[in-house]
Protein backbone atom coordinates (compact mmCIF):
# COMPACT_ATOMS: atom_id res chain seq x y z
CA UNK A 1 0.00 0.00 0.00
CA UNK A 2 1.22 3.34 -1.36
CA UNK A 3 1.66 6.74 0.93
CA UNK A 4 -1.42 7.85 -0.48
CA UNK A 5 -3.01 4.79 0.01
CA UNK A 6 -2.55 4.79 3.29
CA UNK A 7 -3.50 9.07 3.86
CA UNK A 8 -6.84 7.53 2.16
CA UNK A 9 -7.84 5.00 4.73
CA UNK A 10 -6.41 7.31 7.74
CA UNK A 11 -8.78 9.73 5.98
CA UNK A 12 -11.77 7.51 5.18
CA UNK A 13 -11.76 6.55 9.42
CA UNK A 14 -12.35 10.42 9.70
CA UNK A 15 -8.76 11.10 10.41
CA UNK A 16 -8.65 15.11 9.31
CA UNK A 17 -5.22 15.85 9.47
CA UNK A 18 -4.71 13.00 6.99
CA UNK A 19 -6.47 14.45 4.06
CA UNK A 20 -5.03 17.71 4.82
CA UNK A 21 -2.01 16.06 4.38
CA UNK A 22 -3.76 15.10 0.94
CA UNK A 23 -4.81 18.78 0.41
CA UNK A 24 -1.25 20.23 0.56
CA UNK A 25 0.31 17.91 -1.59
CA UNK A 26 -2.29 18.50 -4.85
CA UNK A 27 -3.34 21.92 -4.17
CA UNK A 28 -0.77 23.68 -6.44
CA UNK A 29 -1.21 20.87 -9.48
CA UNK A 30 -4.88 21.27 -9.09
CA UNK A 31 -5.14 25.21 -8.56
CA UNK A 32 -2.10 25.34 -11.72
CA UNK A 33 -4.36 22.78 -14.00
CA UNK A 34 -7.83 25.23 -13.19
CA UNK A 35 -6.21 28.59 -13.01
CA UNK A 36 -4.45 27.65 -17.05
CA UNK A 37 -7.71 26.19 -18.22
CA UNK A 38 -9.95 29.39 -16.88
CA UNK A 39 -7.40 32.00 -16.70
CA UNK A 40 -8.63 33.34 -13.77
CA UNK A 41 -7.23 32.68 -9.80
CA UNK A 42 -10.25 33.11 -7.97
CA UNK A 43 -11.94 30.50 -10.14
CA UNK A 44 -8.98 28.33 -9.79
CA UNK A 45 -9.30 28.47 -5.94
CA UNK A 46 -13.29 28.15 -5.73
CA UNK A 47 -13.00 25.03 -7.65
CA UNK A 48 -10.46 23.65 -6.14
CA UNK A 49 -12.14 23.49 -2.99
CA UNK A 50 -14.98 22.59 -4.49
CA UNK A 51 -12.96 19.20 -6.47
CA UNK A 52 -11.26 18.36 -3.03
CA UNK A 53 -14.90 18.64 -1.40
CA UNK A 54 -16.21 15.95 -4.02
CA UNK A 55 -13.21 13.98 -3.84
CA UNK A 56 -13.65 13.79 0.23
CA UNK A 57 -17.32 12.69 0.14
CA UNK A 58 -16.16 9.83 -2.56
CA UNK A 59 -13.29 9.09 -0.61
CA UNK A 60 -13.91 5.39 -0.26
CA UNK A 61 -14.44 4.79 -4.30
CA UNK A 62 -10.94 4.99 -4.58
CA UNK A 63 -9.00 2.24 -5.39
CA UNK A 64 -5.48 1.72 -3.82
CA UNK A 65 -4.81 0.01 -7.46
CA UNK A 66 -4.80 3.46 -9.10
CA UNK A 67 -3.03 6.39 -8.87
CA UNK A 68 -4.40 8.70 -6.44
CA UNK A 69 -3.60 12.06 -8.77
CA UNK A 70 -5.14 10.35 -11.98
CA UNK A 71 -8.34 9.80 -9.79
CA UNK A 72 -8.27 13.11 -8.08
CA UNK A 73 -7.96 14.77 -11.94
CA UNK A 74 -10.37 12.61 -13.17
CA UNK A 75 -13.02 14.63 -10.64
CA UNK A 76 -11.17 17.59 -12.01
CA UNK A 77 -11.85 17.13 -15.18
CA UNK A 78 -15.41 15.87 -15.09
CA UNK A 79 -15.86 18.96 -12.62
CA UNK A 80 -14.03 21.61 -15.74
CA UNK A 81 -16.70 19.78 -18.33
CA UNK A 82 -19.64 20.21 -15.98
CA UNK A 83 -18.49 24.30 -15.59
CA UNK A 84 -17.89 24.00 -19.80
CA UNK A 85 -21.44 22.84 -20.34
CA UNK A 86 -22.62 25.32 -18.02
CA UNK A 87 -21.09 28.11 -19.80
CA UNK A 88 -21.84 26.46 -22.92
CA UNK A 89 -18.09 26.20 -23.99
CA UNK A 90 -17.48 24.05 -26.99
CA UNK A 91 -14.79 22.24 -24.66
CA UNK A 92 -15.99 19.13 -25.24
CA UNK A 93 -15.04 18.71 -28.01
CA UNK A 94 -12.88 16.75 -26.18
CA UNK A 95 -15.25 13.41 -27.26
CA UNK A 96 -15.35 14.32 -30.40
CA UNK A 97 -12.95 14.02 -33.60
CA UNK A 98 -10.38 16.71 -33.90
CA UNK A 99 -8.69 16.79 -37.19
CA UNK A 100 -6.79 14.09 -36.83
CA UNK A 101 -4.20 15.14 -38.72
CA UNK A 102 -1.19 12.38 -39.13
CA UNK A 103 0.38 14.01 -41.86
CA UNK A 104 2.54 16.06 -38.59
CA UNK A 105 4.12 19.14 -40.77
CA UNK A 106 7.82 18.23 -41.88
CA UNK A 107 10.13 20.73 -41.57
CA UNK A 108 11.11 23.76 -44.50
CA UNK A 109 14.94 23.67 -44.38
CA UNK A 110 14.88 26.55 -46.35
CA UNK A 111 13.03 28.57 -44.07
CA UNK A 112 15.48 30.96 -42.66
CA UNK A 113 12.76 33.08 -40.87
CA UNK A 114 13.86 32.87 -37.19
CA UNK A 115 11.91 30.56 -34.90
CA UNK A 116 9.68 31.87 -32.17
CA UNK A 117 11.91 30.59 -29.31
CA UNK A 118 14.43 32.33 -30.72
CA UNK A 119 12.72 35.33 -31.52
CA UNK A 120 11.90 36.33 -27.74
CA UNK A 121 13.40 35.83 -24.08
CA UNK A 122 12.01 32.54 -22.44
CA UNK A 123 9.74 34.86 -19.86
CA UNK A 124 8.62 37.07 -22.94
CA UNK A 125 7.77 33.95 -24.16
CA UNK A 126 5.89 32.55 -21.18
CA UNK A 127 3.81 35.22 -21.19
CA UNK A 128 2.60 34.97 -24.35
CA UNK A 129 2.28 31.40 -23.58
CA UNK A 130 -0.26 32.41 -21.01
CA UNK A 131 -2.38 34.41 -23.50
CA UNK A 132 -2.62 32.38 -26.36
CA UNK A 133 -3.60 29.11 -24.35
CA UNK A 134 -7.16 31.64 -24.08
CA UNK A 135 -7.37 31.29 -27.87
CA UNK A 136 -7.16 27.30 -28.41
CA UNK A 137 -10.51 25.18 -27.83
CA UNK A 138 -10.86 23.98 -24.20
CA UNK A 139 -10.08 20.58 -24.99
CA UNK A 140 -7.36 21.02 -26.35
CA UNK A 141 -6.04 23.36 -23.96
CA UNK A 142 -6.95 20.83 -21.35
CA UNK A 143 -5.16 18.44 -22.10
CA UNK A 144 -2.10 20.42 -23.25
CA UNK A 145 -2.23 21.43 -19.57
CA UNK A 146 -2.57 18.36 -17.85
CA UNK A 147 0.72 17.27 -19.91
CA UNK A 148 2.69 20.07 -19.89
CA UNK A 149 1.58 22.12 -16.76
CA UNK A 150 1.06 18.71 -14.64
CA UNK A 151 3.47 16.42 -16.19
CA UNK A 152 1.08 13.32 -16.19
CA UNK A 153 2.22 10.99 -18.90
CA UNK A 154 0.55 10.23 -21.84
CA UNK A 155 -0.61 7.11 -20.37
CA UNK A 156 -1.92 8.96 -17.06
CA UNK A 157 -3.71 11.78 -19.63
CA UNK A 158 -5.01 8.62 -22.05
CA UNK A 159 -6.48 7.45 -18.57
CA UNK A 160 -7.76 10.89 -16.89
CA UNK A 161 -9.72 11.46 -20.06
CA UNK A 162 -10.90 8.01 -21.06
CA UNK A 163 -8.82 8.10 -24.37
CA UNK A 164 -6.59 6.14 -26.53
CA UNK A 165 -2.94 7.18 -25.36
CA UNK A 166 -2.60 7.80 -29.55
CA UNK A 167 -5.11 10.21 -29.73
CA UNK A 168 -4.00 12.18 -26.49
CA UNK A 169 -0.49 12.47 -27.90
CA UNK A 170 -1.96 13.57 -31.44
CA UNK A 171 -3.77 16.12 -29.47
CA UNK A 172 -1.20 17.79 -27.44
CA UNK A 173 0.68 18.34 -30.50
CA UNK A 174 -1.98 20.09 -32.39
CA UNK A 175 -2.44 22.26 -28.77
CA UNK A 176 1.14 23.14 -29.28
CA UNK A 177 0.97 23.52 -33.20
CA UNK A 178 -1.94 26.20 -32.50
CA UNK A 179 0.04 27.61 -29.65
CA UNK A 180 3.21 27.97 -31.35
CA UNK A 181 1.13 29.79 -34.73
CA UNK A 182 -0.49 31.89 -32.43
CA UNK A 183 2.64 33.00 -30.54
CA UNK A 184 3.76 33.63 -34.30
CA UNK A 185 1.44 35.46 -35.33
CA UNK A 186 1.45 38.19 -32.34
CA UNK A 187 3.53 41.05 -32.56
CA UNK B 1 16.24 12.99 -48.21
CA UNK B 2 13.02 13.26 -45.77
CA UNK B 3 13.34 15.40 -42.93
CA UNK B 4 11.81 14.88 -39.42
CA UNK B 5 7.93 15.34 -38.73
CA UNK B 6 7.20 18.06 -36.15
CA UNK B 7 5.79 15.83 -33.81
CA UNK B 8 8.10 13.29 -33.67
CA UNK B 9 10.69 15.62 -32.76
CA UNK B 10 8.19 16.22 -29.64
CA UNK B 11 8.03 12.71 -28.65
CA UNK B 12 11.83 12.52 -29.01
CA UNK B 13 12.35 15.35 -27.21
CA UNK B 14 10.21 13.94 -24.34
CA UNK B 15 11.62 10.30 -24.61
CA UNK B 16 8.99 8.54 -25.93
CA UNK B 17 9.85 7.32 -29.00
CA UNK B 18 10.92 3.56 -29.11
CA UNK B 19 15.00 2.86 -29.57
CA UNK B 20 14.54 1.78 -33.04
CA UNK B 21 12.97 5.21 -33.73
CA UNK B 22 15.22 7.18 -32.00
CA UNK B 23 18.32 5.37 -33.62
CA UNK B 24 16.77 6.19 -36.79
CA UNK B 25 16.19 9.95 -35.69
CA UNK B 26 19.54 10.47 -34.34
CA UNK B 27 21.27 9.32 -37.99
CA UNK B 28 19.07 11.76 -39.43
CA UNK B 29 20.17 14.64 -37.22
CA UNK B 30 23.96 13.96 -37.82
CA UNK B 31 23.43 14.19 -41.42
CA UNK B 32 20.73 16.82 -41.17
CA UNK B 33 21.50 20.45 -40.04
CA UNK B 34 18.43 22.06 -40.84
CA UNK B 35 16.26 19.59 -39.01
CA UNK B 36 19.04 19.32 -35.66
CA UNK B 37 18.21 23.53 -36.03
CA UNK B 38 14.52 22.74 -35.71
CA UNK B 39 14.86 19.94 -32.86
CA UNK B 40 17.30 23.13 -31.28
CA UNK B 41 14.05 25.56 -31.30
CA UNK B 42 11.58 22.75 -30.58
CA UNK B 43 13.34 22.10 -27.25
CA UNK B 44 13.17 25.85 -26.56
CA UNK B 45 9.59 26.14 -26.83
CA UNK B 46 8.67 23.01 -25.04
CA UNK B 47 11.21 24.02 -22.21
CA UNK B 48 8.60 27.27 -22.18
CA UNK B 49 6.03 25.23 -22.65
CA UNK B 50 6.68 23.23 -19.41
CA UNK B 51 7.81 26.24 -17.16
CA UNK B 52 5.21 28.37 -16.85
CA UNK B 53 4.94 30.02 -13.32
CA UNK B 54 2.27 28.23 -10.83
CA UNK B 55 -0.56 30.42 -9.89
CA UNK B 56 0.00 31.45 -6.29
CA UNK B 57 -2.06 29.31 -3.32
CA UNK B 58 -3.27 31.46 -0.49
CA UNK B 59 -1.46 29.95 2.77
CA UNK B 60 -4.50 29.88 4.58
CA UNK B 61 -5.82 27.30 1.59
CA UNK B 62 -6.06 24.05 3.14
CA UNK B 63 -7.73 25.61 6.54
CA UNK B 64 -10.27 27.01 5.36
CA UNK B 65 -11.06 24.38 2.78
CA UNK B 66 -10.95 22.01 6.32
CA UNK B 67 -13.20 24.05 7.69
CA UNK B 68 -15.69 23.21 4.75
CA UNK B 69 -15.38 19.48 5.36
CA UNK B 70 -18.33 17.22 6.70
CA UNK B 71 -17.51 15.58 10.12
CA UNK B 72 -16.96 12.45 8.08
CA UNK B 73 -16.34 11.26 4.70
CA UNK B 74 -19.98 10.45 3.00
CA UNK B 75 -19.97 6.76 2.16
CA UNK B 76 -20.84 6.88 -1.81
CA UNK B 77 -22.76 3.96 -1.06
CA UNK B 78 -24.19 4.73 2.53
CA UNK B 79 -27.60 5.09 1.44
CA UNK B 80 -27.74 2.06 -0.47
CA UNK B 81 -26.53 0.32 3.04
CA UNK B 82 -29.20 2.11 4.92
CA UNK B 83 -31.63 0.82 2.42
CA UNK B 84 -30.36 -3.03 2.67
CA UNK B 85 -30.43 -2.75 6.04
CA UNK B 86 -33.72 -1.79 6.50
CA UNK B 87 -35.60 -4.23 4.01
CA UNK B 88 -33.63 -6.96 5.11
CA UNK B 89 -34.72 -6.25 9.30
CA UNK B 90 -38.24 -6.17 7.54
CA UNK B 91 -37.82 -9.17 5.54
CA UNK B 92 -36.44 -11.26 8.77
CA UNK B 93 -39.15 -10.20 10.82
CA UNK B 94 -41.49 -11.03 8.53
CA UNK B 95 -39.79 -14.87 8.26
CA UNK B 96 -39.59 -14.75 11.89
CA UNK B 97 -43.57 -14.63 12.28
CA UNK B 98 -44.04 -16.69 8.82
CA UNK B 99 -42.22 -19.57 10.88
CA UNK B 100 -43.83 -18.64 13.97
CA UNK B 101 -47.21 -18.78 13.33
CA UNK B 102 -47.53 -20.83 10.29
CA UNK B 103 -49.59 -18.02 8.16
CA UNK B 104 -48.83 -18.17 4.46
CA UNK B 105 -45.98 -15.31 3.39
CA UNK B 106 -48.50 -13.49 1.45
CA UNK B 107 -50.99 -13.14 4.40
CA UNK B 108 -48.44 -11.95 6.44
CA UNK B 109 -47.28 -9.24 3.60
CA UNK B 110 -50.95 -8.10 3.57
CA UNK B 111 -51.79 -8.14 7.39
CA UNK B 112 -48.51 -5.93 8.10
CA UNK B 113 -49.63 -3.79 5.33
CA UNK B 114 -53.16 -3.55 6.40
CA UNK B 115 -51.57 -2.90 9.90
CA UNK B 116 -48.89 -0.05 9.24
CA UNK B 117 -52.11 1.87 6.88
CA UNK B 118 -54.43 1.09 9.97
CA UNK B 119 -52.15 2.53 12.12
CA UNK B 120 -51.06 5.82 10.11
CA UNK B 121 -54.69 6.71 9.31
CA UNK B 122 -55.07 6.58 13.60
CA UNK B 123 -51.77 8.47 14.28
CA UNK B 124 -52.02 10.89 11.64
CA UNK B 125 -54.91 12.44 12.84
CA UNK B 126 -53.77 11.91 16.93
CA UNK B 127 -50.56 13.20 16.58
CA UNK B 128 -51.59 16.24 14.42
CA UNK B 129 -54.08 17.22 17.75
CA UNK B 130 -51.18 16.58 20.26
CA UNK B 131 -48.99 19.17 18.33
CA UNK B 132 -51.82 21.12 18.37
CA UNK B 133 -52.38 21.17 22.17
CA UNK B 134 -48.58 21.08 22.68
CA UNK B 135 -48.11 24.34 20.72
CA UNK B 136 -50.97 26.37 22.86
CA UNK B 137 -49.42 24.68 26.15
CA UNK B 138 -45.93 26.09 25.00
CA UNK B 139 -47.13 29.77 24.16
CA UNK B 140 -49.06 29.49 27.35
CA UNK B 141 -46.18 28.43 29.69
CA UNK B 142 -43.92 30.89 27.95
CA UNK B 143 -46.22 34.08 29.16
CA UNK B 144 -46.49 32.34 31.93
CA UNK B 145 -42.67 31.73 32.60
CA UNK B 146 -42.27 35.51 31.45
CA UNK B 147 -44.84 37.02 34.34
CA UNK B 148 -43.15 35.04 36.89
CA UNK B 149 -39.91 36.37 35.94
CA UNK B 150 -40.88 39.48 35.75
CA UNK B 151 -42.76 39.35 39.16
CA UNK B 152 -40.07 37.66 40.96
CA UNK B 153 -37.71 40.32 39.38
CA UNK B 154 -40.16 43.66 41.16
CA UNK B 155 -40.53 41.32 44.49
CA UNK B 156 -36.75 40.78 44.30
CA UNK B 157 -36.44 44.86 44.10
CA UNK B 158 -38.51 45.30 47.31
CA UNK B 159 -37.70 42.67 49.35
CA UNK B 160 -34.52 41.47 51.24
CA UNK B 161 -32.99 38.24 50.23
CA UNK B 162 -33.62 36.39 53.81
CA UNK B 163 -37.39 36.92 53.13
CA UNK B 164 -37.09 35.18 49.69
CA UNK B 165 -35.42 32.80 51.24
CA UNK B 166 -38.27 32.02 53.92
CA UNK B 167 -41.15 32.86 50.90
CA UNK B 168 -39.35 29.82 49.37
CA UNK B 169 -39.05 27.70 52.23
CA UNK B 170 -42.85 28.19 52.80
CA UNK B 171 -43.81 27.47 49.18
CA UNK B 172 -42.23 24.38 49.20
CA UNK B 173 -43.41 22.91 52.63
CA UNK B 174 -46.79 23.96 51.13
CA UNK B 175 -46.13 22.28 47.95
CA UNK B 176 -44.67 18.94 50.06
CA UNK B 177 -48.28 19.36 52.36
CA UNK B 178 -50.44 19.07 49.25
CA UNK B 179 -48.75 16.52 47.51
CA UNK B 180 -49.19 14.38 51.01
CA UNK B 181 -52.65 15.27 51.51
CA UNK B 182 -53.64 14.48 47.75
CA UNK B 183 -51.57 10.90 48.42
CA UNK B 184 -53.75 10.38 51.44
CA UNK B 185 -56.81 10.91 49.33
CA UNK B 186 -56.13 8.70 46.94
CA UNK B 187 -54.58 6.16 49.27
CA UNK B 188 -58.10 6.37 51.34
CA UNK B 189 -60.09 5.96 48.42
CA UNK B 190 -58.31 2.86 47.02
CA UNK B 191 -59.45 1.21 50.44
CA UNK B 192 -63.56 2.06 50.65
Amino acid sequence: MNDESRLVKKALKGDRKAFEMIILRYQQPLVNYIGRLTGERETALDFAQDIFLKAYASLDSYRSSFKFSTWLFKIASNHMIDHWRKKRIAAVSLDQPYCEDNDSPRIQVEDCEPSVARKYELAEIRAKIENALDKIPAGLRELFVLRHVNEFSYEEIADIKKLPVGTVKNRVFQAKEMLRRQLEETP
Amino acid sequence: MTCLRLDAMDLYLEGELSEPERREFEEHLAVCPGCARTLEDRRALNLAFSSLPPIEVPPGFAAALLARLPEEPRSAFGWLVSVATGTGVILAGLLGYYLLTGESLAGVLVSTGRGVLGFVSLAAPLLAKVFKVLQVFLALAGDLARALVKGLGAVSSLVSPEVIGLALLLGLALALALAAGVRKIVTQGERS
